[in-house]
């Protein structure tokens, strides 16, 4: 599998496992690997990391070799998500594709459905969300999220990046331009 | 927009999707992936309701056949089996929810990755520091040699702290300690009577404890050295300490590992753990000084308990608890001599060092635990009695080549990993290794001991503690957020009285908030001290961030030096795969080369991103990323402006000086005659031609010559670009010589820069020695220098020229001082950049040694030495850094006389070295031409 890899893709996930691999033997705990799935941007849920363990330590040794672990994490890294995935996933809860969602409603979408999250970490997201996504009505914000914005952001896209997304998504779904009731 | 009934519907998409499931639905699996339900129903693989789907990218794990059976078939690698639970209809409220709770959970992780990643490589670029110290030490012992035969009799940095004190002149008998200080009426902190009582130790540290920043008084501070050192002395006949863990249902010995001068962490400590007291023993493990600024207080508190408790208090020796180490800045793991300068007379400095030396190097608790502050040894079958028997009145060996020198040394030293065996350890530098589990099972069982307890490092995993060979060797380091900024949590080991042990971690609040918070009064009162939930330092995101920056900040400070150091290393390594001389490698190469040449293993791939901007092509270009990469050298305080021209000059004027010699050995590489060759080819032939041009200056040169599309370089063109100039300013008075007499000027210039000394040429003509010579004596001069081919009237024109006052008299060391070297190519001014970066860059690598070599002709560390000690300090740095091939160190002699001249600013014929010394410390930030021009935009 690591064939189909190029040389920098292959960089990027030996250095994302060496910052595991403690002992420098190309070993790291299975714990982990949730977070260095992430770290590679495969966007896994619990429920899927849970089943790579599965795959990865059959017998619960605690412990994932490097060489079993690559084919697998090469095949995730191709079929992650893109963030035309994520957006739509938001949009499941915009039917009038206006590109907002009100941080009452997103709250209550964490806590509720999915693998759901406590309200500390539900805060700290929606405290971001609120400083860097919100959706402006002038100079004003109108108190909802910009949730095209949300994902650049949560993806660590650079502003430029994140302009380039939301223009191309206005293109895509111009309905969203709707003005609300005056 | 989020109305009651909203919410109602979100409850009833829920119930929708425990709903059966049928063949052909579209389904999502496991929270995200997406798929075609294929089978439905009870399988052998478990109890419940299973569900087989396609899933639309190869992300499965089998083609419908798994575990013998089979109950549907796709292709390979579409198919997977889960619980009815697993699956939710596509376009659900639930998978939806989980595909945005994975994005943020996502951001999370990676998060925390690039935290640790961070950490890792910060700790790797301060283990560099450590390595630089110890090759440092082994010039140090070449220019000690070296400065002995120049001025013999000077003490040196081999040798004891005692001798070391006595050359200072300052005390080496403890019991007088103090003697030669009084305390003046202005004097508001706590005084010290003797005999010690507790209520004295009390009223110390409650003044330490609510004004760390206003220093004990000098005279008190001796005094209580001199105590520690002479119990440390009449306690320990040997080497080693044995301490008893107190007995009795509430004793204890608390086991503090690296405090690093981090007061508040010993602070924090003491407060949570009880002051020492007949039935709560402290053990220091060494790394009390260097980096943090209250080094001076934790010893001071320290003895003043050993002073009450003499059996429940001790410290162990580390390898910052060294003279050189401690006299590097904080910014290059040092930072203890400034401290002990800014609070005390440096006197002190000298008796702290005496006391490092009478400090145990490993101490036995309970004939059980052996607590040492490195580690074990590279030698075999060590028995802690060959440790008793080590003569540790003198400072770390800088040779490990004796069992002696090398027990001593990796006592103080050595680290654990987790192979079997001792290496080499490359991460510290010369003569570290690392030791495995099989070399700490053999000595404690060859010792009959159960337990090995160290410090020294930051464990990988950010905690104050680390277990480890196989529960045998535990590593602990009591400095939360090391140097502030690591974020790591500090920890203590705590024996009980039944010799069970437990570990506290904390994380210390910084020293303000806890003195206004637990000692409150004073100016710190008004504060808004935070909740003891400060310690608990739940590590948010944003925290995070913050350490992260600033450990990216010092780390590129210091792989920016780095790069500058292997300058000539990465040029060339690049070159090589680069013939054309296009300037630019694939990511790949800029990596390896990284790599090769700093021998380092960082994750290049990341700091690829941060360093160099890479093209669409995936390509870099590293001569960009070479030319941005220069010392960041305070230059005011070094040297007076205009230094680095007159430097350049010199190695100008020895390549004329090689003119011919070069042109024949250049002969022998040009095989076609067409007075091209390579660089390489120069360079050799610069070195055979004995040329005298040190070699990072040799090298300077060659990144900057043009070539042809082929990558040669043409010689003559190379040495047409230095032209002897007539600069006027000095002797004319008159009008501008013509042209004509210009251009004989200059060969005269020429000549006279071709000639050895350019004022021997007139002195064996001036016979009176006056310094001027007539106009006969002049042509005679210009037989010497070969121009007996001018025409009389053409000498009759150059007289002419050159007596501008015509008096028949020629001042000639006016005249010869008037002809300058000038590189007349485009490319002069980068010359210039990169000859004068290859000077700095060499005397910032060796500041240490540097310092050592100036401080050798300045025993009571006044900070100044004469101008030709100055000189013999940087000459013996010269010649004992100098390459295998006997190739000079960074100065020619020429521009060590330049360099001399202009460090003396005030002319007083005295140089302040320290503040020389103190322009070529790194700057804690890298500078902005440093990081990628990109990465504005991250």
């Amino acid at each position: 599998m690591a064939e189909f890899l190029s040389e920098e893709e292959l960089a990027k996930i030996q250095e994302a496992f060496s910052v595991f691999d403690k002992k420098n033997d190309k070993v790291m705990p299975a714990a982990d690997l949730a977070t260095l799935f992430q770290a590679l941007h495969c966007n896994v849920s619990m429920e899927e990391t849970k089943e790579y363990v599965q795959v990865l330590d059959p017998d619960g040794t605690g412990s994932v070799p490097y060489d079993s672990l690559l084919p697998l994490l090469a095949r995730r890294m191709r079929t992650a998500e893109k963030i035309d995935d994520l957006i739509a996933a938001f949009q499941v809860f915009d039917k009038q594709k206006r590109g907002t969602i009100s941080p009452e409603e997103l709250r209550h979408i964490l806590s509720h459905f999915g693998e759901v999250m406590d309200t500390a970490e539900i805060d700290e997201y929606l405290a971001e969300a609120d400083n860097k996504c919100a959706e402006m009505k002038g100079e004003t914000k109108t108190g909802q999220i910009n949730y095209v914005a949300f994902v650049g952001v949560m993806l660590d896209l650079s502003e430029d990046e994140i302009l380039a997304m939301q223009m191309s998504n206005s293109q895509r779904a111009p309905s969203a331009k709707e003005e609300g009731p005056a | 927009r989020v109305s009651p009934s909203r919410s109602r519907s979100m409850g009833g998409d829920k119930n929708k999707d425990q709903a059966s499931l049928s063949a052909g639905q579209r389904v999502v699996v496991l929270g995200k992936r997406k798929g075609t339900v294929r089978f439905c129903g009870s399988t052998d693989f478990g109890p419940g309701e299973w569900v087989g789907i396609e899933l639309d990218k190869p992300t499965g794990s089998h083609d419908g056949g798994a575990h013998g059976k089979r109950y549907f078939t796709c292709p390979a690698n579409h198919g997977v089996y889960v619980q009815r639970q697993g699956v939710l209809p596509v376009n659900s409220w639930q998978a939806a929810a989980s595909q945005i709770q994975s994005m943020l959970r996502g951001r999370k992780d990676r998060q925390e990755t690039e935290y640790k990643r961070a950490f890792h490589t910060w700790n790797q670029m301060e283990m560099e520091d450590e390595s630089d110290y110890l090759q440092q030490t082994a010039t140090i012992s070449r220019v000690e040699a070296m400065l002995r035969t120049y001025h013999p009799g000077q003490a040196g940095g081999g040798s004891s702290a005692m001798a070391l004190s006595l050359s200072a002149g300052v005390s080496t008998n403890p019991t007088e300690w103090g003697q030669d200080f009084t305390v003046g009426p202005d004097y508001k902190g706590p005084h010290v009577k003797w005999p010690l009582t507790l209520d004295n130790v009390h009223q110390v540290l409650h003044h330490i404890r609510t004004r760390p920043d206003e220093p004990v008084h000098d005279k008190y501070v001796a005094e209580i050295l001199g105590k520690g050192v002479q119990l440390f002395n009449e306690m320990l006949p040997t080497s080693v300490c044995d301490m008893k863990v107190p007995t009795g249902e509430d004793g204890k010995l608390v086991i503090c590992g690296d405090t690093h001068g981090q007061l508040a962490d010993f602070l924090w400590v003491l407060k949570q753990n009880g002051e020492p007291s007949p039935t709560t023993g402290y053990l220091l493990n060494g790394d009390i000084a260097d980096r943090g600024e209250n080094a001076c207080e934790i010893i001071i508190i320290t003895l003043m308990f050993k002073i009450l408790y003499p059996e429940m208090v001790s410290m162990n020796r580390g390898n910052h608890e060294n003279i050189e180490m401690n006299r590097r800045s904080a910014d290059h793991g040092g930072g203890f001599f400034d401290e002990v300068k800014s609070k005390h007379d440096p006197a002190l400095f000298m008796m702290f060092q005496q006391l490092f030396e009478v400090l145990p190097l490993a101490t036995v608790l309970s004939d059980r635990v052996f607590v040492v502050h490195g580690g074990l040894f590279r030698r075999d079958a060590v028995q802690v009695q060959h440790l008793r028997n080590l003569n540790r009145r003198r400072q770390c060996p800088t040779s490990t080549e004796s069992i002696e020198e090398s027990l001593m040394f990796d006592c103080l030293w050595a680290d654990p990993w987790d192979f079997p065996g001792v290496a080499k350890a490359a991460h510290r530098g010369q003569n570290c290794i690392r030791f495995g589990p099989d070399v700490t099972k053999r000595f404690l069982g060859n010792n009959s001991l159960s337990l090995c307890i160290r410090s020294h490092e930051v464990p990988n995993t950010l905690r104050g503690f680390e277990d480890r060979h196989d529960g045998r060797l535990i590593t602990v380091f009591t400095a939360s957020n090391y140097c502030g900024q690591t974020g790591n949590f500090g920890a203590v080991v705590i024996f009980h009285s039944d010799m069970s042990y437990t570990v506290e971690e904390h994380m210390a609040p910084p020293l303000e908030n806890l003195i206004a918070e637990y000692w409150g009064q004073g100016p710190g009162e008004t504060g808004t001290a935070p909740g003891p939930q400060a310690q608990q330092s739940q590590k948010n995101a944003q925290s995070m961030e913050k350490s992260k920056e600033k450990m990216e900040e010092d780390m590129l400070a210091k792989l920016e030096a780095k790069v500058v150091q292997h300058k000539d290393d990465l040029w060339w390594y690049w070159a090589q795969v680069d013939p054309e001389g296009t300037g630019k490698v694939s990511s790949s190469l800029w990596r390896q080369g990284m790599a090769a040449a700093l021998q380092l293993e960082l994750p290049w791939f990341s700091l690829q991103k941060q360093l160099v901007e890479t093209d669409a092509d995936g390509n870099v270009n590293y001569k960009k990323f070479l030319e941005r990469a220069a010392p960041q050298v305070e230059q005011g305080k070094a040297f007076e402006a205009g230094w680095e021209h007159k430097v350049v000059l010199k190695v100008y004027e020895q390549m004329l000086r090689n003119d011919m010699a070069l042109k024949d050995v250049i002969n022998l590489f040009d095989q076609n005659g067409d007075g091209l060759v390579s660089p390489w080819e120069f360079k050799q032939a610069l070195t055979a031609a004995n040329s005298g041009v040190p070699d990072a200056q040799i090298n300077a040169i060659l990144r900057v010559i043009e070539r042809d599309e082929s990558g040669r370089l043409d010689v003559k063109t190379f040495l047409d670009r230095f032209q002897v100039v007539y600069s006027q300013g000095k002797t004319a008075v008159g009008a501008a010589p013509s042209p004509a007499t210009q251009q004989l000027m200059g060969k005269v210039g020429k000549a006279l820069v071709g000639s050895k000394s350019r004022i021997e040429v007139f002195q064996a003509i001036d016979t009176n020695g006056d310094g001027y010579v007539d106009q006969n004596e002049f042509f005679q001069s210009l037989k010497k220098m070969k121009m007996d081919n001018l025409s009389d009237a053409e000498k009759n024109d150059l007289w002419k020229a050159v007596d501008v006052n015509k008096d028949g008299h020629l001042n000639y060391l006016e005249f010869c001082a008037a002809f300058e070297v000038v590189d007349t190519s485009k490319t002069s001014n980068s010359a210039v950049k990169e000859i004068v970066t290859a000077i700095l860059a060499a005397l910032q690598q060796n500041q240490m040694t540097l310092g050592f070599a100036f401080r050798y002709f300045d025993p009571r560390s006044e900070g100044k030495v004469n101008v030709a000690d100055f000189k013999a300090g940087l000459k013996a740095l010269n010649a004992s850094i100098q390459g295998p091939n006997g190739a000079a160190g960074p100065l020619t002699e020429e521009q060590l006389d330049v360099v001399a001249a202009h460090v003396d600013s005030d002319k007083d014929g005295m140089v302040d070295y320290q503040e020389f010394l103190s322009a070529f410390n790194y700057s804690k930030s890298p500078s902005d031409e440093f990081r990628a021009q990109s990465s504005a935009g991250r």
